[in-house]
């Protein structure tokens, strides 16, 4: 997995949770620590240092294409 | 005609022990009764709360939604957005310890979640905290950049 698809990877996993119905949040979350854990594997960053550096950089841009991609879907 | 009086359903063990109303294990039986039922209203009260919260919590997501979909939101809005997170993360956590303690509640029978999804919702808006007061330098993002997707800016 290059750099882009494996952002996009953890980008998607993000999306997913905080998107989640109420009664799938849970799970939803369980994929995404796991995903994260190995993202983090043998660097000093944490799973927070992750959420936070994709939330600030890219998760606005992704929320919006994603979004449009919903909706164009839906027409 | 006077008004109809509330018929108070008799509890298991009045009904089982069939005692005589004026004897005194009547009324510790019915001081015992009253104490059940009590519990037992405070845990429908309790899951009513959990759910007036997680409304509060959906309030918040569609807000997020909102900011996250405005090309240039504007900072109180922002602001706004994130003092509200931290009041609902302080309630949720709040929440979360009274569900605790009332461990033998069927959340999940009652609302259609658990406890792990309310504790996962709590989560992410202490994740919406946290990042409100974190500020990453350019160069703590180039580093996590290298190390975690292997990468140069």
């Amino acid at each position: 997995m290059n750099a882009d698809e494996k952002r996009r990877h953890l980008l998607t996993l993000l999306y997913d949770w905080k998107t989640a119905p109420e009664n799938e949040r849970a799970a939803a979350k369980r994929l995404l620590d796991a995903a994260l854990d190995e993202a983090r594997k043998d660097t000093p960053f944490s799973r927070e240092d992750i959420k936070d550096y994709l939330m600030a950089e890219h998760y606005k841009q992704y929320f919006v294409q994603r979004k449009r991609s919903e909706n164009a879907g839906m027409h | 005609m006077p008004p109809p009086v509330p018929v108070v359903p008799l509890t298991q063990p009045e009904i089982e022990f069939n005692l005589p109303k004026d004897s005194d294990r009547y009324f510790a039986n019915q001081l015992i009764s009253q104490v059940q039922r009590e519990l037992a209203q405070k845990k429908r009260h309790l899951v009513k709360i959990t759910d007036r919260w997680m409304v509060c919590f959906d309030y918040l997501k569609q807000q997020e939604e909102q900011l996250l979909l405005a090309t240039n939101p504007l900072k109180e809005e922002k602001d706004l957005f994130e003092a509200s997170a931290a009041v609902v993360y302080g309630l949720g956590l709040h929440v979360l310890r009274q569900l605790r303690q009332a461990e033998e509640i069927d959340v999940r029978g009652a609302l259609g979640y658990d406890y792990a999804d309310i504790e996962s919702c709590v989560a992410e808006l202490g994740d919406t905290v946290r990042q409100g007061g974190r500020t990453l330098t350019p160069e703590w993002a180039a580093q996590l950049e290298r190390e975690v997707f292997g990468e140069c800016r």
